[in-house]
């Protein structure tokens, strides 16, 4: 039995009935880590011990009979913006780094009370700001197919991690792309639930309105799977929804004959990658083989989702991050004056795309622009919203590239930010929505590196979502491809 | 040249509720520092906010009861600015769709005119901790930070610059008070920063329509500091017209102590607070049942109040106005009523006795160990003449003292007045018998002696004989 190639739900049931112990499958991926996380830099923390511990206290339990969790034994790996209490979580910046939070998040409550055990905390861009991972303040993520390409970002360390199997399954989250895009870029699958769908409670705000945890799965069937734990209303984060589904993991079903996929017309301009262009086109094919309508549609105000995007999410940077002031916790300059607190711990503590995104949206909120700009932005993202709305009426779900691009060379876009925000065009339409979006395995460039294929669905359509993307994943095995 | 001043007050109220406006820590003054803290009032990374059902209830009741138009849907914005008080960093405020709009209050002024005065707005605010400086807890030259006021439930009340004079100033936050605590939205204790002034100060030319320019004055922690501080600002900025100069807009802070305002900073230096809306609180939607049913719950508000004690009882105005101006006063006035329906015997015995209890103690109304049952029974013991006017003061301080009764202290006690015609003729009979000179002096009509004899017959009862009775049969017998 090869561990590595189980599912979750062959995974929980080798553990229930006592063909492998817990013990075995979280020394497998430790041993993993210890081995390859030097060259990869996924993690910034890895709990081996309390992995250990947590694992053998579930195999004695088995042992004795008793009741475990639904999915005890499991190993899972966290971004490092999501509060734990017994681990530090820096948001890979020197702001919070050795910071231990005095509260969990609700979504490791979530996992502990399901069983998961939690390998440790994951590299991203410094509080979820950058799309390629090499804004983290530590250390630069790799990408596991080749080793001197970019793993994607801001979930760097989620993506590279589930993708060289140091992990079966990672959280990540999601603000313009931040799931989907390094999913993308490493040849895993990663989803984008509807805004709301998991709570936010402990998980560090970098735009409250956009911002999404979600999934970094090998499959699109782990990640139902990992989100039947997820999808819990929390009644501490306003802003969670009610709703609960049942059991994304048992209704996945790959019959989609009649799905409607909308394939927007303005999406596949010469901008994009021609292997990522012919890549899509092929899974267009895939889907109509397995008997989706394909319908035209537009997607009118695309282009002006990444202007909108900066304007809103830069201002909710400015003012979410303005909290790390070197007062209550985290770094302190070393100076008694109260400004100098202020402006020489932030000067010193924060990374340089961190500060450039908190000037500029301090820039748009400021009284002589507010109305220019952020109310504007906020105009512009209802005439979004209306395109969506209005595509639904005519499809199920939209089909299209997750990036123009497959993954870069380090260093090759950090020189033209422009390039690199444009990077996130296929994907922040879809937060600025608020529905659900997935990134799956598509196929793979001449040099061998992934590409993604993107799926949007409306709000809360999830199980259309899902079932269309493991339909795909049956049809094909873009994402059995092991890295040599 | 003539000067106007005109005057526009922002009031802020600590709401009266168990927990704070976004967590459930309690809001219990007085804690040791930092005890009522969590991760939500500390700002901590991750932490989000939920807002309290209760504070949006307590404001809504603040807007009923000053008449306000509640808005079914009101946000969230952030005033964004740096201070160590302040954890996240931003102020969760309601800057762009409050709950409340309009409203109005109406003050009366010392020479009896009446004046409405119409509120802009009220909306919901969270407080900031404070900084504690210096070496009572620790190093002299640092300063700490408390947190346990740190997300306390405020509502930001802002009149309309309608007031003209310090008194206006004084009597509309002595008013707002009072509908407040009728409301029972806030304790409203100046002295514990739970009501809190801003006032915004401006004078023109009388006649001009424009407003001049404004002068915000911060720090004034009483209502009488209210009226001094407003007066000395007046003064001061028509000082500043009169010799040619010209106002800054600005902030000053009055000092209690020098009785004056000083500069804090000037508007080149004021912040811009980058509002905007909060994307971690819904819009916070009202339904109309839940405002109808608020209204219900409401007591009678102290304008109404009045004008039915003068109505209904027929109390002179002062009674009435001083009645009225607590909610317990004039609850323990009613509820003394339904004992005894003597409105004006009941009125004074509260308004002479039991208030200065009140006052000499600092305590509630109904903290004084007498109830208003058995204050109505001591007024009727009185009123019927069971004991006279003096044994009922007496009565008062024992009934103060123990609790009890009056009519278990009258009986044990012996008091009741002898009522009884044929004993009180028998006592007459054997006083008159036992000084017959003076008998027949007053048969021939020296009437002065009456008292000599009400003051033997007394003796002779031991006080206890009723002295109206005690004339009529002494006037029978010697006639």
């Amino acid at each position: 039995m090869d561990i590595l190639k189980l599912s979750l739900a062959e995974l929980k049931s080798a553990l229930d009935s006592k063909k492998v112990t817990a013990l075995e499958v979280v020394n497998l991926y430790l041993d993993r880590i210890e081995k390859h996380d030097k060259d990869i830099k996924a993690f910034l923390h890895v709990a081996a011990d309390s992995a250990r511990a947590e694992a053998k206290r579930y195999d004695d339990m088995r042992a004795k009979g008793e009741m475990v969790p639904p999915c005890a034994g499991i190993p899972i790996a966290l971004k490092d913006l999501i509060v734990t209490k017994d681990m530090p979580t820096t948001c890979a910046s020197l702001m919070l780094k050795d910071y231990y939070s005095a509260f969990d998040a609700k979504i490791v409550e979530e996992l502990k009370e399901a069983g998961y055990i939690i390998l440790g905390k994951l590299n991203m861009d410094q509080f979820a700001m950058g799309s390629s991972g090499e804004t983290s303040y530590f250390q630069k993520t790799k990408n596991p197919w080749d080793l001197t390409k970019v793993p994607g970002g801001s979930s760097s360390g989620s993506a590279a991690a589930v993708a060289a199997h140091l992990v079966p399954v990672a959280i990540g989250s999601d603000t313009g792309g931040s799931i989907r895009q390094p999913a993308g870029y490493c040849g895993v699958v990663g989803l984008k639930p509807t805004y709301g769908r998991v709570s936010r409670r402990g998980a560090v705000a970098y735009s409250s309105s956009l911002d999404q945890l979600g999934p970094i799965a090998k499959t699109m069937e782990d990640a139902a799977f990992l989100m039947d734990t997820l999808s819990q209303h929390d009644e501490l984060d306003p802003t969670s929804c009610a709703q609960v589904p049942d059991s994304f993991h048992k209704n996945l079903n790959a019959n989609i004959k009649g799905l409607r996929l909308g394939l927007p017309k303005n999406y596949l301009t010469d901008d994009v990658d021609p292997e990522v262009k012919s890549a899509v086109l092929a899974a267009v094919e895939v889907y109509k083989n397995l008997g989706a309508e394909i319908v035209e549609i537009e997607m009118p105000h695309a282009d002006v989702g990444i202007s909108v995007y900066q304007m809103i999410a830069n201002a909710e940077v400015s003012s979410n991050l303005a909290k790390f002031d070197g007062i209550e916790f985290g770094y302190r300059a070393d100076t008694n004056d109260l400004n100098k607190i202020y402006s020489q711990t932030r000067g010193e503590a924060l990374g340089v795309e961190v500060k450039k995104r908190i000037i500029l949206g301090t820039y748009i909120l400021q009284i002589d622009q507010y109305e220019e700009f952020y109310v504007r932005a906020m105009k512009i993202r209802s005439l979004i919203r209306q395109d969506y709305d209005n595509a639904f009426k005519k499809c199920d779900l939209i089909i299209g590239p997750t990036s123009s691009t497959p993954a870069f060379d380090f260093g090759g876009k950090s020189r033209t930010p422009m390039e690199m925000y444009l990077n996130d065009l296929y994907t922040v339409s879809l937060n600025l929505n608020g529905s659900c979006g997935v990134s799956i395995p598509c196929g793979f460039t001449k040099v061998g590196m992934p590409i993604g294929l993107q799926l949007q669905g409306d709000m809360y359509a999830e199980q259309t979502l899902f079932n269309a993307a493991h339909a795909y994943q049956n049809a094909t095995d873009w994402h059995k491809r092991e890295i040599l | 040249m003539q000067f106007e001043p005109v005057i526009g007050l922002e009031v802020h109220v600590q709401l009266d509720t168990k927990s704070k406006i976004f967590c459930s820590c309690s809001t219990k003054f007085g804690a040791e520092a930092n005890n009522h803290v969590c991760p939500v009032c500390m700002g901590l990374p991750g932490s989000m906010p939920v807002l309290n059902k209760e504070v949006v209830n307590q404001a809504i009741r603040a807007g009923l009861a000053l008449g306000c138009d509640i808005q079914r849907v009101s946000t969230f914005d952030r005033k964004n600015y740096f201070y160590p008080d302040l954890p996240t960093a931003y102020q969760k405020t309601q800057m762009y769709h409050p709950i409340c709009i309009g409203g109005t209050l109406t003050i009366e002024t010392e020479k009896g005119e009446r004046r409405t005065i119409n509120l802009t707005r009220i909306h919901i605010e969270e407080d900031a901790g404070k900084l504690v400086h210096g070496e009572s807890i620790g190093a002299s030259d640092s300063s700490y930070v408390d947190l346990n006021r740190s997300s306390m439930p405020l509502i930001e009340i802002v009149s309309n610059p309608e007031m003209h004079t310090a008194e206006e100033a004084r009597l509309y936050m002595q008013k707002l008070r009072t509908i407040l605590l009728y409301a029972g939205v806030s304790d409203c204790n100046m002295e514990e920063g739970s009501m809190r002034c801003d006032a915004n100060i401006s004078i023109r030319p009388v006649g001009e329509t424009k407003l001049g320019t404004r002068v915000e004055i911060k720090n004034m922690n009483s209502f009488r500091n209210v009226q001094r501080a407003v007066e000395y600002e007046i003064k001061r900025q028509e000082k500043v017209l009169r010799e040619g100069g010209s106002l800054r807009q600005e902030t000053r802070l009055w000092d209690n102590d020098k009785q004056i305002t000083f500069p804090m900073r000037s508007k080149e230096d004021a912040h811009d607070y980058r509002y905007f809306p909060d994307p971690d609180l819904l819009p916070l939607v009202v339904e109309s049942d839940l405002i109808e049913s608020l209204r219900k719950g409401l007591p009678e508000m102290p304008d109404s109040r009045k004008a039915r004690f003068i109505d209904q009882y027929g109390l002179p105005k002062q009674d009435a106005e001083l009645l009225s101006s607590e909610r317990s006063y004039a609850d323990y006035y009613e509820e003394a009523l339904k004992t005894l329906n003597s409105p004006k015997p009941v009125a004074n015995w509260i308004m002479s006795e039991v208030l200065r209890v009140v006052n000499d103690r600092a305590c509630g109304i109904y903290e004084t160990g007498i109830t208003p049952a058995n204050l109505a029974l001591l007024v009727q013991s009185v009123e019927d003449g069971t004991i006279s006017g003096k044994q009922g003061k007496e009565l008062f301080q024992d009934m103060l003292a123990s609790g009890r009764s009056p009519i278990d202290i009258i009986k044990e006690k012996g008091l009741a007045q002898v009522s009884d015609t044929g004993a009180l003729e028998a006592i007459v009979k054997s006083v008159i018998e036992a000084n017959p000179a003076e008998a027949e002096r007053f048969k021939q009509g020296d009437k002065k002696l009456v008292g000599f004899f009400v003051g033997q017959i007394m003796k002779a009862s031991q006080g206890k004989a009723n002295p109206k009775l005690v004339n009529d049969i002494l006037m029978k017998v010697l006639s």
